[in-house]
């Protein structure tokens, strides 16, 4: 067989083996999300926690422990059997964090607003259990994708540092300890204020008015979810489809504190670049926004959206990455950079009308854009949760390991 | 596609594309010119009723049960003691001094609406063809599902509806049951159908036009049909059922395609705020909004939520004050203060 059919073959198995996991996906949200389905999660706000948790302990067990303790070294290959353990764990975690930790245990003896019946115990204006769940949901989305994106720019930027020449058990808890404390630190002047503000009356005594009000022309902290998946994307993008670039300009293979540092704040930066750029495009489109504004007119829609495409562009690097092989292995870096790029943000397109287009279909939502009960978030980190369970747990199986 | 769309499109990242064809009718659609849609001399809102139903827990608890936000209405067994309804009548006074009525939305329980109905006498206006036209703001069962209480005084009633309806809401217009979700119309419309789209402006007499928002909503249903009247002397009033596209964005909207649309005056019904009692940081983005565009008559109900008032008035917002009338019909909200703060069943208020 000559290499052109090989590689041609290559790609059909790899799209196949997508559109396989992407059955597997739609079938999963039939069962839990669908709101013609069968659990009918999708609230939206408590669905979606459900799956930022999920994605969050995926990334713990991946790139935070990078499988340990059932990969003693991060070069040997999972088997079958492991693949099905370390889903069965993620699973597991992600419902006693998510009911244990948190609904009973912090939200009951610490932190009111992340548990239901904790809410709703304090009798205070609207909180019935539909409110309370969405509300305390909502806490968790900001918590957990906080901790999704320290987690990736740890793992990117700062690797095994610096811990270096520890085992992996070692390296893992020292660096979920890390991200987990600057998570909460992130989340306390990112997130907090605008939870803190979702009940009535506010709760002054324990979260400052959202500060940033000013800078977004919104109270709401969609503006910081909106730079800081686009930082994931960031993120992502580098690691897999351009080479590294352009952290690896400054650090080591394993990792050092400048490189870290670097790379942290440069990706940062290009979160809010990237953010901004979408924003422009939105103005372009739809005019600008305006304080009050509801629907498309709203600022927080403008920077909910940038997450939701960023959402589309993380979705399209791992399937360009991981099914498509990164497309092109010769030719300068720049070609290669460029033609992956292209075929990462044509793809994100696709995914884009997926969800909107054929999303009433398949995924039982509603048309039209902007709509306040339902963003692609969910179903594109479900997505991405799905293949990176399949990346690191399932060693991409049918495929030959690319990872 | 011409350039400038494609360029338009490529900017934003597809989302043309990705909207798969619902079109957005809010600031992104510009008119030619800025249309002048003539002056009346005034304007009376009758809330006939702004209780779509009785008990948020328990309507909460039905959209839980039946799938979600996004479940189709048509869908969920709701529950039928909770069943209230939305409507309005809305009496315009031209600049020659005739007269013309208007109904607003039918709601959604037959029984309480034929009560309603009967109380402020709109069975009779109905029947003697004081009333010919009604304006359908969208397809919830709240605002529509009452069509019966409407059709059986007269059948040949113009109505003016969003063009996104859905097989089951023509089904029901024409005469249908669905014994799931509760609703039935025994009376089939033999009148006039308008169905609006969003890329028009329907002018229904001089100072009056209806637009319609083609925004998405919960319970699958789409579009809404918000009125527009020019008060002389006064300015632009928006008169709608929930509000869905937002206040501000129709307030932008005249701005951007009335002559003289900047000048707002006022608006009157559901805001679509604090729904269900709960607030978000968004709703404090509103409040901010609203006092910059300085509206000088907010009549407010139904979805505005009674907190979204009270923090509206306190904020120096001109929130019309109600009347205890509402204490007087048969059946009362359970999230009815003693604040005033709402235009409920019963009150008038004058633009």
């Amino acid at each position: 067989m000559s290499e052109q059919s090989s590689q041609k073959n290559n790609y059909l198995l790899g799209i196949a083996t997508f559109i396989g996991i992407a059955v597997l996906n739609i079938a999963a949200w039939y069962l839990f999300f669908n709101p013609k389905g069968v659990m009918r999660l999708y609230t939206p706000m408590y669905g979606f926690s459900m799956v930022v948790i999920l994605l969050a302990m995926v990334v713990t067990v991946s790139d935070l422990f990078e499988g340990w303790p059932l990969r003693q070294n991060a070069a040997e290959q999972l088997t079958l059997v492991k693949g099905i353990l370390l889903t069965g764990i993620v699973v597991m975690l992600t419902w006693v964090i998510m009911f244990g930790l948190f609904h009973n245990l912090i939200g009951k003896f610490g932190i009111t607003y992340f548990s239901p019946s904790a809410i709703v115990a304090t009798g205070e204006t609207g909180t019935e259990i539909f409110n309370a769940r969405e509300n305390s949901s909502t806490a968790l989305i900001y918590l957990f994708a906080t901790y999704i994106w320290l987690a990736i720019a740890w793992k990117t930027c700062f690797k095994g540092w610096p811990w270096n020449g520890q085992n992996l058990g070692t390296i893992g808890f020292s660096r979920v300890m890390t991200v987990s404390f600057f998570s909460v630190m992130a989340y306390a002047v990112l997130f907090h204020p605008h939870v803190g503000y979702l009940f009535s009356p506010a709760q002054k005594l324990a979260a400052v008015a959202p500060w940033w009000e000013s800078l977004a022309d919104t109270n709401s902290a969609y503006y910081h979810l909106g730079w800081v998946v686009c930082t994931v994307a960031v993120l992502i993008m580098s690691e897999l489809i351009w080479e590294r670039y352009p952290w690896k300009l400054l650090g080591s293979e394993n990792g050092s504190l400048a490189g870290g540092l670097f790379g942290f704040v440069g990706s940062v930066m290009s979160g809010f670049v990237l953010m901004y750029i979408m924003k422009a495009g939105m103005v372009m489109y739809w005019g600008a926004p305006f304080v009050g504004g509801q629907y498309l007119d709203a600022p927080y829609f403008r920077f909910l959206h940038a997450a939701e495409m960023a959402g589309f562009l993380i979705l399209a690097t791992l399937v360009v990455s991981l099914y498509l092989g990164n497309l092109i292995s010769g030719s300068s870096l720049v070609v290669r950079l460029l033609v992956r790029t292209v075929a990462v943000l044509i793809l994100a397109l696709l995914f884009m009308w997926f969800y909107y287009a054929a999303g009433p279909i398949f995924l039982g939502t509603v048309p039209g854009i902007a709509q306040p009960e339902d963003t692609p978030l969910c179903w594109s980190f479900l997505m991405v949760s799905f293949i990176l369970i399949h990346r690191y747990f399932f060693n991409l199986v049918p495929l030959k390991s690319r990872a | 596609m011409d350039r400038r769309e494609f360029l338009k499109v490529a900017g934003m990242g597809g989302a043309a594309i990705a909207t798969g064809g619902v079109s957005i009718g809010l600031t992104g659609e510009a008119y030619a010119a800025k249309e002048d849609i003539g002056q009346i001399k005034s304007l009376k809102v009758t809330v006939i009723s702004e209780t779509s139903w009785f008990n948020n827990d328990i309507f909460k608890k039905d959209i839980m049960d039946g799938g979600g936000t996004m479940a189709n209405q048509y869908d969920i067994a709701w529950n039928q003691e909770n069943a209230g309804g939305y409507a309005a009548l809305l009496e315009i006074e031209q600049l020659d001094g005739s007269k013309k009525k208007l109904l607003m939305d039918t709601g959604w329980s037959n029984s309480w609406m034929d009560y309603v109905f009967k109380m402020h006498g709109i069975d009779q206006m109905l029947k003697k063809k004081e009333i010919d036209t009604m304006i359908l703001t969208h397809w919830h069962l709240d605002h529509y599902w009452g069509i019966e209480s409407t059709l059986k005084h007269n059948p040949n009633i113009t109505i003016y509806a969003p063009n996104t309806h859905y097989p089951e809401d023509m089904k029901l217009l024409k005469g249908a049951k669905f014994a799931k979700a509760g609703c039935s119309n025994s009376i089939p419309h033999k009148g006039k159908l308008v169905e609006c789209d969003a890329k028009k402006v329907h002018k229904l007499m001089p100072g009056v036009a209806v637009k319609m928002f083609d925004v998405p909503i919960i319970l699958r249903v789409r579009g809404e049909n918000v009125m527009y009247f020019n008060v002389k002397d006064k300015g632009i009033v928006t008169v709608t059922g929930c509000c869905h596209p937002g206040v501000l964005s129709l307030y932008s909207f005249a701005r951007n395609n009335f002559a003289k649309g900047d000048d707002v005056y006022g608006s009157y019904g559901g805001l679509h705020m604090t729904l269900f009692e709960t607030w978000d940081p968004k709703f404090d983005d509103v409040i901010k909004g609203l006092k910059a565009f300085k509206p000088e008559k907010l009549g407010c109900n139904h979805c505005t939520g009674w907190l979204f008032a009270e923090k509206a008035a306190a904020a120096g917002l001109p929130v019309v004050k109600g009347t205890d009338k509402f204490r007087s019909y048969k059946k009362v909200s359970t999230v009815a203060k003693n604040n005033h703060v709402f235009l409920t069943n019963g009150d008038t208020v004058v633009f």
